[in-house]
């Protein structure tokens, strides 16, 4: 049995009907995608409220999001995104607290381009043949996607998640020595 | 982990850990790939990042809940029957004790039959009504139904059925915005002129 309510594409129906198990995988990308930006930014909201604001302001006409076409999710992160761009651009015209635009940019991590750092990195993988092959074919296409690695390798995406967790798993453990 | 322009990294081990941590990043944000995660780590994720998991629901089901009140506020009603409240509706029974409750609803031109049956949440299942209707009528517009409270006269929500005249839905808690297994309501039936967008 299908939890199908409403067929017609209104919007009230398509954000009822995402689930609760919907609602927190996309609440997590969105903490793990901006979580960060917006904490550094005094009293800024967190990804859930601006996710709240995005629901709300659909449901109120204020934003439109094209349920034909476009997935509801995705419209979501878009609209969430403009949001933390929003929120960002007034903090810094406002002048409250000045922070060089350094601290704010992430590191740009050298192109493993140079033997050394390509040897040391998969050094770090050794033991572990499948994660190896991943990073391997990420040093050779440094633009390479997921899902490319995946199909690529001949893997499903389920070991690519399962290969980050243990890569995660690694990197928690240098932190702790 | 970002790592900031304020340090530098100055040894091949920072430049190994920066690239490693950057990839692990990237496969975090991917959409395809974060959708493999069990639920489970999903939350505890969200927890250590300080996301508030159950408050974020239940602000959700009462936004929901207004929204839902407000469309359905839009269109107009052709006509409403009165409330009916099924035995043990919102009563503590045994899940295997609530058999389907049945009701005729009359109209000038016929009746509508609804029928239900709920079930309290399990392991599995969140808590739900199974809704079933039959009418026996003309029917020119859409048929709505509404969950009142019946102590206090608050509509619990309002939800659009269809225009067959024949059908069933499942409805879980969420959809619903309340526990049909432990909250008492009452039901009643609109037919609504088709909503103008």
């Amino acid at each position: 049995m299908k939890d199908n309510v409403e067929h017609g594409l209104d919007i009230v129906s398509a954000v009822a009907n995402l689930s609760a198990e919907d609602y927190d995988g996309l609440r997590l990308r969105l903490w793990r995608q901006f979580g960060q930006e917006l904490h550094r930014i005094p009293d800024a909201p967190t990804p859930d409220d601006l996710l709240h604001e995005a629901i709300e302001d659909l449901l109120g006409d204020r934003r439109h999001c094209p349920l034909a076409r476009v997935d509801l999710t995705m419209c979501l992160v878009n609209i969430v995104r403009s949001k933390v761009s929003h929120v960002y651009d007034k903090w810094r015209q406002t002048g409250i607290v000045i922070v060089s635009d350094e601290v704010l940019e992430k590191i740009r991590v050298g192109d493993a381009e140079d033997s050394e750092l390509r040897d040391s990195i998969l050094a770090q993988v050794r033991d572990d043949s499948l994660l190896s092959k991943v990073i391997e074919y990420r040093l050779e296409h440094p633009e390479a996607r997921a899902q490319e690695i995946a199909e690529a390798l001949g893997l499903g995406l389920q070991a690519m998640y399962n290969a980050n967790r243990r890569l995660k798993a690694r990197l928690k453990s240098v932190v702790a020595k | 982990m970002l790592i900031t322009m304020s340090e530098p990294l100055n040894t091949i081990d920072q430049q190994t850990e920066a690239w490693l941590r950057r990839f692990s990043h990237e496969l975090d944000l991917d959409a395809q790939v974060q959708s493999m995660a069990p639920i489970e780590d999903v939350r505890s994720e969200l927890q250590a990042l300080g996301a508030d998991v159950p408050g974020f629901h239940a602000k959700l089901a009462a936004v929901l809940r207004r929204a839902k009140l407000t469309h359905a506020a839009q269109a107009v009603i052709a006509w409403m029957s009165p409330c009916w409240q099924p035995q043990w509706a919102g009563q503590p029974v045994g899940a295997g004790d609530i058999p389907t409750q049945a009701h005729a609803f009359a109209l000038e031109d016929g009746r509508i039959e609804l029928s239900c049956t709920w079930h309290p949440q399990s392991e599995a299942n969140p808590a739900y009504l199974d809704l079933a209707w039959n009418a026996d009528t003309l029917m020119d517009g859409e048929l709505w139904c509404r969950f009142v409270q019946p102590d206090t006269q608050v509509v619990l929500t309002e939800l659009l059925l269809g225009e067959s005249r024949e059908g069933g839905h499942y409805l879980t808690r969420q959809t619903l915005g309340f526990d049909p297994a432990e909250e008492t309501w009452t039901i009643a039936l609109l037919v609504k002129e088709p909503h103008q967008a």
